[in-house]
């Protein structure tokens, strides 16, 4: 669990055209790379930052997640899975590339 | 088996061509993400927690060999070289692109397939009886009906937009006999009934039942209607929800809430005068027309087998049972008695141990299409259970077909055992779910793989389900997980005394849940209970629980603690 000092959130979304996980990165682009994802320090930032960033149109499904601002690790068991990919096989998904986390 | 008429095929391939031009527009931006998603709900596409997922209808679970190789070819072309089968006899492909979307589609049309109505708010896959027509304990083959309520009810403009969605299933088996298709938690459950006076075969129309978050069993609308007059009956049933099933509410928007809220009676009354009012005269199904759809399920033309030869082959079976173990286990709990003597219904496992409930790799896709051609008239049956079924396997090559299964990990022999679970994706593909199912299923499945254990305990059904939509039918298993999210952790409810078949009920929430760790625990310590106290070893988990209430496992699980 995040210490509340490490807690900060993140921009998550689906690419259109294959419906792969992505983040809103540094740069305002979107990444697959979670380590990329913009670390923001606030809920309220965070939803700021989503009402007025201009969507791309093949960008779907934007929401906010929770991390830990440290490593980027998303909080909650759901939206880990959705980063690494199904806990039943391992070869499938951003885990089968054995990316984890910026590390 | 079924075959499109040139009606049908029109219709899929025009449906495909408008989808390419819908996703098209998408991908150059000119419809919007919110204009684009109810197309492609209606289309069968979801987006999941990885990737989007699409979801393919096999109407009455039955499947050709070729269908079966071009699901494969599916798999391998434009997925992750597998499909996951259903609890509603689908197949869903876990890992799609947009882009290829029409392709696939398109692929799938070419042998009469589509992904059409298996998502939104509309009349979904009709899913029926996996042994119908094979079984001799049926009035009739209920899949001439099913076919014909597909057809009335793909893309009819009036059940497009319906309050939620909606769900039909159909059983031609006795009322005292098994009823392999769960008609009573349905949204409209049917059962083939002879007239108690002139004994034509008519159906039986059962409404109100479903799972999800508000579990009911459905009650009888009606107890006979002609086959003639029954679309026309579903109309003024599908009219009465349309105009007051609850928009305001998606939790109260399905049809078992109309029915509850409305009163069983009063509702039933409704019906009957939209019916009345209805020029039922245009919807009626002549007999002639009946019967050009049955025709197409006419058994294949099955070489007939000469009792002495079958007793040459069961003498074979009997000794190669002796033979091989694992022959002889399989044969015990997977086969069914076939309606024509000198064949059998062999069940296919999708369910190895410690494997995914469901999920069928494009190899063992092949090579049960292959065996099929060979050796069951090249059909394929598909199971609410998350299993498969040849069902026209001749005696002589039952031992051939085994080995064959055997050697790609399809012939578990647990039919109807605590290991054959059937299991929702749960968090590790599905979008709404709160906990994992798989992984406790897997690990449920390794405590329970000793074959001399599962026959100990006998038939008993395990369901799970990841979240309160209860995909995995928790509600009506014998015991039945149901997986929540509690602060952040994976919390597993366990229920007993459920029943999905002709005594439908719901179980029972034995007490607090248990964490992701102990829930496989206290599964055993649940059997191991039920063998303890038992009467003998013939009475059944269920009716060891009617016998005794939930009380003497509650102490074991939880022992005096409130």
């Amino acid at each position: 669990m995040n210490t509340p000092q490490d807690n900060s959130y993140a921009i998550s979304a689906n690419r259109l055209h294959d419906g792969i996980v992505v983040y809103l990165a540094q740069n305002h682009q979107w990444s697959t790379e979670p380590s990329h994802a913009l670390s923001i320090p606030s809920h309220e930032h965070a939803l700021n930052i989503l009402k007025n960033t201009p969507i791309p149109h093949d960008i779907i499904e934007p929401y906010i997640i929770n991390i830990n601002s440290q490593n980027h690790t998303p909080s909650l068991f759901r939206e880990q899975l959705r980063t690494l990919g199904p806990s039943v096989r391992k070869d499938l998904g951003r885990q089968a590339e054995k990316i984890k986390y910026g590390e | 088996m079924y075959r499109y008429d040139e009606f049908d095929s029109q219709i899929v391939k025009e449906r495909v061509q408008e989808f390419r031009r819908q996703i098209n527009m998408r991908l150059d931006g000119q419809l919007s993400e919110n204009e684009f998603k109810p197309l492609r709900l209606m289309n069968g596409l979801y987006l999941q927690l990885h990737a989007y997922m699409l979801r393919v209808a096999i109407p009455y679970g039955t499947l050709s060999s070729k269908q079966l190789h071009t699901l494969a070819f599916i798999a391998d072309t434009y997925d992750k070289g597998y499909g996951h089968f259903t609890t509603r006899q689908n197949i869903q492909f876990n890992w799609p692109k947009l882009t290829e979307v029409a392709d696939i589609l398109d692929t799938l049309a070419d042998v009469e397939m589509h992904a059409l109505q298996t998502s939104g708010n509309c009349i979904r896959n009709v899913t029926t009886d996996h042994w119908a027509g094979i079984v001799k304990d049926e009035i009739e083959d209920p899949r001439p009906v099913a076919e014909l309520i597909r057809q009335w009810s793909t893309l009819h403009p009036e059940f497009s937009y319906l309050p939620r969605k909606f769900k039909i299933a159909l059983t031609g088996a006795h009322e005292r006999d098994f009823d392999r298709a769960a008609i009573n938690v349905h949204d409209i459950g049917l059962r083939a009934r002879l007239h108690p006076q002139s004994q034509e075969i008519g159906y039986e129309v059962i409404v109100g039942g479903g799972l999800g978050r508000t579990p009911m069993i459905g009650f009888s609308l009606k107890k006979w209607i002609a086959k003639e007059q029954l679309l026309s009956y579903l109309s003024a049933v599908m009219k009465v929800y349309n105009l007051l099933g609850r928009r305001d509410n998606k939790y109260k928007a399905r049809i078992k809430i109309l029915v509850f809220e409305t009163g069983p009676e009063k509702f039933q009354q409704m019906v009957e005068d939209a019916y009345a009012q209805s020029e039922h005269i245009s919807i009626d199904v002549p007999q002639e027309e009946q019967k050009r759809i049955a025709d197409y399920f006419a058994p294949p033309n099955t070489p007939k087998i000469s009792p002495h030869d079958i007793q040459q082959y069961e003498q074979h079976i009997l000794s190669q049972r002796k033979l091989h173990k694992n022959f002889d286990l399989w044969c015990r709990h997977n086969l069914a008695q076939h309606k024509i003597p000198g064949y059998t219904i062999a069940n296919i496992s999708l369910k190895p141990t410690g494997g995914i409930p469901g999920d069928m790799s494009s190899e063992q896709m092949r090579a049960v299409a292959d065996l099929a051609e060979q050796y069951s008239f090249s059909e394929i049956r598909v199971s609410h259970y998350q299993n498969l079924v040849l069902p026209y396997v001749p005696l002589q090559h039952l031992f051939n077909v085994w080995q064959q299964l055997h050697e790609r990990d399809l012939a578990a022999p647990h039919h109807n055992t605590i290991s054959d679970i059937i299991a929702c994706p749960g968090l590790d593909y599905c979008s709404l779910a709160t906990a994992r199912s798989i992984p406790v299923a897997q690990e449920i499945s390794k405590r329970f793989a000793d074959t001399e254990k599962q026959n100990l305990i006998g038939p008993l059904s395990l369901n799970i389900s990841g979240c309160i939509n209860a995909c995995g039918h928790h509600h009506v298993g014998h015991i039945g997980i149901l997986g929540l999210d509690k602060r952040g952790k994976e919390v597993y409810q366990l229920l007993l005394g459920g029943n999905p078949d002709q005594n439908a009920q719901i179980g029972s929430v034995i007490g607090p849940g248990f964490s992701y760790e102990d829930i496989p625990a206290a599964v055993e310590t649940v059997v191991n209970t039920y063998i303890q106290i038992r009467k003998n070893q013939d009475e059944t988990f269920l009716e060891t629980y009617e016998r005794v209430g939930k009380e003497p496992f509650k102490e074991v699980l939880y022992g005096n603690a409130p």
